[in-house]
């Protein structure tokens, strides 16, 4: 509704219009400034926090309980999580699942988007109503266990990326990009005699390597947070992926002492590390995501 | 010094709920729990966020808060970016102060991108997170906890009732659109295009 306009009553004069270097401003701008760094460290002081428990002792964790450098440095239990035989390979499985699914993720969507923004397309309308469709309803977790289960994937990698496949927003605006390219260009390399796979290939991908980029590090994101899939799909725990293990070390672990007397928890820095590790490749390609993450999501919601 | 706090802000987003939750039970938690140990002090006895039943959900929001409102920031700073400088400047010769040019240009410049994420926010309202809600539960405070999707997945996966549990995710969706529609329709009502 639209507010109630009232009426600007204050008299206006010369002294009025610059008000930005007014005293009430002053404090504003102060103000915010203080506001912002408050918050800028409320989300940066868990991390420093993590970081500097990793390279701490036991002890001295239990015994300062918030600090932002250790007092006696060590890289024990980075030394002691690598020597085990889950971490690494934990790691491992994370990192291959997310280069393997990515790279699948990304050619299904690039190879439905194509097809469907060529106008000559038969039936055109009705794929796209489908996949409009799945964005708005969906059967739900139970279903696609069930569909997931009946094709044998279950205690599979595959699971960790199948299902999620082609997400329909990333496919919708992957399509209007291709829309939009030039004609011409495709019409030029097919006069130079190039088949539809060449002009797949050398026209349209070159073109797109920015969105290419974009999606990419969307669904690898993406896989490599995943804790619902890998929670509802893999029963294995020597096929766990990171997540999977974090939870064991950082969450489960009160659980289970609770459980059984006998049940030693692991070493608190040894949660600290975990999570470090877990969060680093994150973090190393932070600067690429902001940029893309923050110009897929204007793309895909503000439009003019 | 802008981009800076921008930049940290944003960070949480990236972050999965498995790494969110272990932040929250490292701090939240007994041991060795900074902010147990400084509200416990503070309150004059022991605290525990983990397993009360009434510090689940603050717990939740905050979660939600600290992983999502900086990144919630960046539609509508796009926004405002989007709104005509030569309107304040207008405004300004008026005799308008900063909260008259906050109310009568900012808000109404960028009243169409608060009713379109309101809507899509009114579709997603039922999703509440089945990550974080299970990471967050436990025995202890189960009884304040469950939500559709968690209670789909105790009752579907861990209990076998597969039929009757496909049935609470598909009344689910049902709301969900039903949520989605109306809020498309509230906001046409309002004199605003909506998103279909």
């Amino acid at each position: 509704m639209r507010p109630p306009i009232p009426a600007i009553t204050a008299p206006v004069t010369r002294r009025k219009l610059n008000h930005y270097g007014s005293a009430g401003s002053r404090v504003f701008d102060t103000l915010n400034v203080v506001l912002l760094i408050m918050l800028g460290l409320l989300t940066i002081l868990p991390f420093i926090f993590v970081i500097a428990g990793s390279f701490a002792h036991d002890a001295e964790i239990s015994q300062r309980g918030f600090f932002l450098w250790p007092e006696a440095a060590t890289l024990e239990t980075y030394r002691f999580v690598f020597s085990t035989p889950v971490f690494p390979r934990a790691l491992a499985i994370t990192i291959g699942v997310t280069v393997v699914g990515t790279l699948v993720q990304v050619l299904m969507t690039f190879l439905m988007a194509y097809p469907l923004s060529r106008r000559a397309l038969p039936g055109r309308n009705m794929i796209l109503n489908l996949v409009i469709f799945t964005m708005v309803f969906s059967g739900g977790m139970i279903p696609t266990f069930l569909v997931v289960r009946d094709l044998g994937l279950i205690d599979t990698y595959f699971a960790l990326f199948l299902p999620l496949a082609i997400n329909p927003f990333f496919l919708i605006i992957v399509k209007n990009f291709f829309q939009e390219l030039p004609e011409e260009l495709q019409e030029s390399a097919r006069i130079d005699g190039a088949t539809e796979v060449g002009v797949f290939w050398r026209i349209i991908l070159p073109l797109s390597k920015p969105i290419l980029a974009t999606f990419a590090l969307f669904y690898a994101v993406g896989i490599w947070n995943d804790y619902m899939s890998p929670l509802l799909y893999i029963n294995d725990s020597t096929k766990w992926t990171l997540q999977m293990f974090v939870r064991q070390v950082t969450i489960s672990a009160e659980a289970l002492g609770n459980l059984d007397p006998n049940y030693v928890p692991p070493a608190q820095s040894l949660k600290f590390a975990v999570i470090v590790v877990a969060t680093l490749p994150i973090l190393m390609l932070y600067p690429f995501l902001q940029k893309h993450f923050t110009k897929g999501m204007l793309i895909g919601s503000v439009k003019g | 010094m802008k981009r800076a706090v921008q930049s940290s802000l944003y960070i949480p987003h990236f972050l999965s709920w498995t790494i969110v939750a272990s932040l929250t039970f490292l701090l939240f938690g007994l041991d060795p729990g900074p902010i147990t140990k400084v509200a416990s002090s503070l309150l004059g006895h022991q605290v525990d966020f983990l397993a009360d039943p009434a510090w689940f959900r603050p717990l939740i929001i905050l979660q939600s808060l600290w992983k999502g409102t900086g990144w919630g920031t960046i539609i509508y700073l796009a926004a405002l970016t989007g709104v005509d400088p030569t309107l304040y400047e207008a405004a300004r010769i008026d005799g308008a102060s900063r909260w008259r040019q906050m109310w009568h240009i900012t808000l109404p410049a960028i009243r169409s991108t608060v009713v379109v994420m309101a809507i899509l926010l009114a579709g997603s309202l039922l999703d509440t997170g089945f990550e974080q809600i299970y990471l967050m539960t436990n025995s202890l405070n189960r009884s304040v906890a469950d939500v559709f999707d968690t209670y789909v997945y105790i009752m579907g996966i861990t209990q076998g009732a597969f039929s009757y549990s496909t049935a609470v995710g598909l009344f689910k969706a049902a709301i969900g659109i039903v949520l989605i529609f109306g809020a498309n329709w509230l906001a046409r009502k309002f004199g605003q295009s909506g998103l279909f």
